[in-house]
C-alpha cells in the first residue's frame, strides 16, 4: 500500500530514528512552511532558505528531547524555533546594514504577536499541498484532471466530462475519491499534531 | 434512463470512497454506482458530503489554486514525479530519500554520524540556500570531503534538479587552483549531492563579519585570485552568476581563495524565480542586468567581483536595503557610498577600480576576466611598492570614473568654447582701437564682442600678458580641479543621487 498508514503519527515516526522517510515527509511539509513564514517577515529568499534549513537541523537535533505526550505542543514548539531563527537572521542582517530601522522593529513586533498563527496557516497549506501530491502520484492523469478542473478550477462537471471523454458519473467519483484521500492524509496532522 | 429513488444506495457510495486508490479494480467494481451517478443528482450531493464537508472543498480550491503556479510543486496534468514518501518494504527503504539523519547509513566508526555511499560523515558543517553541507572523511584516500546535499524543497522540482546536475557537471570540468574542484555528482538518491574537498578556512563572509574590512594588499590579492578563477571558467563558457563573499572559500592559511558553487545559482533560479517572483541568491552582489532579470554573460561576474572588492574594503555590501525589492531597485540606480569615506586607509584609485568593474553599463566594464586579472596584478604590484611600480594607466586619473568622465569632458568642452569665443573677440576687439571705425556691419560685430567681453571680465588682461597661452592653460586646469573637488564632494556627501 502506497499511502502511509495514517494511524501512525508523523511525530511518532520522527522519534523513531529508523524511519528515515518520516524526515523527508517532515521536511517536504515544514521546510516550505518555514520558508514562507521567513519571507513574510521580510527576509530575502536566500536568507529565508537558510532559516528554514537551520530550523530543520535544530529540530533533527532536538526531536528526541521533545515529549511526545505533550499534546498540542509540537507545532507551537516548531513555530517558536522558526520565529527565533527568523529574528536571528533579521538581526544578523541588521548588523550588516544601517538603514530601514523601522522595518526591523515592525517585523519583530509582528513576529512576536502572530508567528504561531501565521505558521499554523502556512503549515496548514503545506500539509494540504503535500497530501495532494501524494494522491496525484497514485491516480490516473484523467482522474486527477477531473478533480482539478472541477474542484480547484471550479468548472462544471458536465463540460469536464466531455473534455476528458468520461461519463459525468466518473467525474463525480474521481473528484470525490481524490478529496476523500487528501482529507484522510491531512487529518492526522490536525489530530495528532494539533 | 432516469434513476429512481429506489436505486440510491448510500452504502455503495461509501464503498466507492473507501476502496483503495488503485484505479483498475475500483472502476470495474463500482461501474454500477458510476452509471447511477450519471443521472442522480441526489446521490452526487450525497457522495460529495460523504467525501468531505464543505470546508474541505473550500480548502482544496483555495490552497491548491494558490500553489498551482509554484514551479517547485509538481501539480500539472501529468502524474507527480515524486517518489511516494513512504514505503514499508525494506527493499524500498534502502533506496529511500533521506535528509541529514535519515540519509546516513550505519557507520562502523562510532565517532561518525553515519555513512553516505562509503564516506564517513563526521559532522554537519553548515547549511546554505542549497541545502546542508556535511564534513566527511574519505577513508581510502585519507582526506576530508565536503558533501553538499540539495535540500528536499529544491530536489522536489524536476527542472531545478536537472539543471543542478547539468551545471554541476559543467563546473566539474573546470580545473583551476582558485576553483573548488567537484569530485563527484550523485544522482542516485532522491536528494542529489555534490562531493568536493573540505576547505578548512571558512569563507570570506565569515572573515568580513568577524574582522571587518580587509587590508588593501589582501583585498587585491583575493580579487586577483577570483579574477583568475573566473577567467578559467569563462574560457569554458561557464558563468558563475552568484559571486559573493560567502561563495569564496579560504584555505587553512587564509591566503588562497577558492570559488565555490559554480553555476548553481541558475539551478536555484529555476526553483524560485518564476513562482514566487523573487530572485534566488543574494541580490547585494548582483549586476544590474541580473537584477532586472535580463540576459547575462560573463561580464555580470565582473560586476559582482567589483562588488566583492567593495565589500572587502568596507565590510559591507555596496547596496543595502531591507527587502529584496528595495535592493533590486537600488542596484545600478545609485552609486554606492564612497569607499574612501568609509575606510580612509584605502587609496582613491581603489575606488576607481571598483567603479570600473561595477559600471552599470555592461560595455563600460573591462570586457574579460583576463583584463581584470591584468589590472589587479598591476594594482597589487603598485600597492606593494608604490615608488618602484607605477599605477596601471586605467586607474591613474579620475577620468576612469564613471561619473567624472562625462562631466569633466563637458567642463573642458565648455571652457574650450569660451576660449574660442574669447580668442575670436580678442581678434576683433583689441586690434580695432588702432583702426578707424568702418562699416555698420563691423559696428554690429563690435557690439557683439563687447557684450561677450563684459561677461568674461578678466580675460582680456590675461591675453595682454606675454605668455598668455600658459596662463590660460593654468586657469583652465584650476577650474578643472575645482570642478573635480566639487564632484567628489557631491559624490561623497550624497550617495543616493536619485
Amino acid at each position: 500500500m502506497l499511502v502511509p498508514d495514517t494511524r501512525i503519527s508523523l511525530l511518532q515516526r520522527l522519534h523513531d530514528r529508523g524511519d528515515s522517510s518520516a524526515w523527508v515527509e517532515f521536511c517536504e511539509i515544514y521546510e516550505r512552511a518555514i520558508h514562507r513564514l521567513a519571507l513574510k517577515y521580510g527576509l530575502q529568499d536566500a536568507d529565508a532558505r537558510e532559516v528554514s534549513q537551520d530550523v530543520l537541523l535544530t529540530v533533527s537535533r532536538r526531536i528526541h528531547l521533545f515529549e511526545i505526550d505533550g499534546r498540542g505542543q509540537f507545532r507551537g514548539w516548531l513555530a517558536t524555533i522558526a520565529r527565533n531563527a527568523t529574528i536571528d537572521q533579521l538581526r544578523k542582517n541588521r548588523r550588516r546594514q544601517t538603514f530601514g530601522q523601522p522595518l526591523l522593529a515592525d517585523a519583530l513586533e509582528s513576529l512576536e504577536s502572530d508567528a504561531l498563527q501565521s505558521f499554523e496557516l502556512e503549515a496548514h497549506r503545506e500539509q494540504f499541498r503535500w497530501a495532494a501530491i501524494q494522491v496525484q502520484a497514485q491516480v490516473t492523469p484523467q482522474s486527477w484532471q477531473a478533480f482539478w478542473l472541477t474542484a480547484v478550477e471550479g468548472k462544471a462537471p458536465d463540460g469536464v466530462a466531455k473534455q476528458l471523454k468520461l461519463s459525468v458519473g466518473a467525474v463525480y467519483v474521481a473528484r470525490c475519491r481524490i478529496l476523500a484521500k487528501i482529507k484522510a492524509l491531512v487529518e492526522p496532522f490536525r489530530e495528532e499534531l494539533p | 434512463m432516469i434513476a429512481r429513488k429506489s436505486d440510491c444506495d448510500l452504502e455503495q457510495l461509501s464503498a466507492v470512497l473507501l476502496s483503495p486508490l488503485d484505479e483498475t479494480t475500483y472502476s470495474e467494481r463500482h461501474s454500477a454506482v458510476t452509471q447511477h451517478l450519471d443521472h442522480c443528482s441526489y446521490c452526487r450531493q450525497q457522495l460529495e458530503q460523504l467525501a468531505a464537508d464543505q470546508r474541505w472543498w473550500d480548502d482544496a480550491r483555495q490552497t491548491l489554486c494558490d500553489l498551482q503556479s509554484d514551479p517547485t510543486t509538481a501539480f500539472s496534468t501529468t502524474p507527480a514525479n515524486h517518489a511516494p514518501p513512504s514505503s514499508h518494504s525494506p527493499d524500498d527503504a534502502s533506496r529511500e530519500p533521506h535528509w541529514v539523519r535519515g540519509l546516513l547509513q550505519r557507520s562502523d566508526d562510532p565517532r561518525a554520524l553515519g555513512d553516505i555511499d562509503g564516506m564517513s560523515v563526521e559532522s554537519v558543517v553548515g547549511q546554505g540556500g542549497m541545502g546542508v553541507v556535511l564534513k566527511a572523511r574519505d577513508s581510502s584516500l585519507q582526506r576530508f570531503l565536503a558533501i553538499k546535499l540539495l535540500s528536499p524543497m529544491l530536489a522536489g522540482s524536476g527542472a531545478a534538479r536537472q539543471r543542478f546536475f547539468r551545471e554541476a557537471r559543467a563546473a566539474a570540468a573546470v580545473v583551476h587552483p582558485n576553483i573548488v574542484p567537484i569530485y563527484a555528482v550523485s544522482a542516485e538518491r532522491s536528494l542529489p549531492y555534490l562531493v568536493m574537498p573540505y576547505v578548512a578556512g571558512g569563507n570570506l563572509q565569515h572573515v568580513l563579519d568577524a574582522d571587518g574590512p580587509v587590508a588593501l594588499e589582501r583585498s587585491l590579492s583575493i580579487g586577483l585570485q577570483v579574477a583568475e578563477g573566473l577567467a578559467a571558467a569563462h574560457r569554458q563558457g561557464i558563468v558563475h552568476r552568484d559571486i559573493k563573499p560567502a561563495n569564496l572559500m579560504l584555505d587553512e592559511g587564509g591566503f588562497r581563495i577558492l570559488i565555490t558553487d559554480f553555476g548553481l545559482a541558475r539551478a536555484l533560479d529555476d526553483a524560485t524565480l518564476t513562482g514566487s517572483g523573487l530572485l534566488a541568491g543574494t541580490p547585494q552582489y548582483m549586476s544590474p542586468e541580473q537584477a532586472r532579470g535580463a540576459a547575462i554573460d560573463h561580464r555580470s561576474d565582473i560586476y559582482s567581483l567589483g562588488a566583492v572588492l567593495y565589500a572587502m574594503a568596507t565590510a559591507r555590501p555596496p547596496v543595502r536595503g531591507d527587502s529584496t525589492l528595495e535592493l533590486l531597485r537600488r542596484i545600478g540606480e545609485e552609486s554606492p557610498k564612497s569607499i574612501v569615506e568609509i575606510n580612509e586607509t584605502y587609496p582613491l584609485w581603489y575606488e576607481r577600480l571598483v567603479q570600473l568593474l561595477m559600471a552599470p553599463q555592461v560595455d563600460q566594464r573591462p570586457q574579460s576576466a583576463e583584463q581584470v586579472t591584468e589590472l589587479l596584478r598591476g594594482a597589487l604590484a603598485h600597492a606593494r611598492s608604490p615608488h618602484q611600480v607605477p599605477l596601471p594607466v586605467q586607474l591613474r586619473s579620475a577620468t576612469g570614473g564613471r561619473f567624472e568622465l562625462p562631466t569633466i569632458a563637458s567642463a573642458i568642452g565648455f571652457l574650450l568654447a569660451i576660449l574660442a569665443l574669447i580668442v575670436g573677440a580678442w581678434l576683433m576687439v583689441s586690434p580695432q582701437p588702432h583702426r578707424s571705425p568702418k562699416a555698420a556691419a563691423q559696428k554690429q560685430h563690435k557690439q557683439d564682442a563687447l557684450s561677450i567681453e563684459s561677461e568674461v571680465i578678466a580675460l582680456p588682461d590675461i591675453l595682454m600678458t606675454e605668455d598668455w597661452e600658459s596662463v590660460l592653460l593654468e586657469q583652465l586646469l584650476l577650474s578643472n580641479e575645482q570642478e573635480l573637488g566639487r564632484l567628489r564632494q557631491e559624490l561623497g556627501n550624497e550617495p543616493s543621487t536619485e
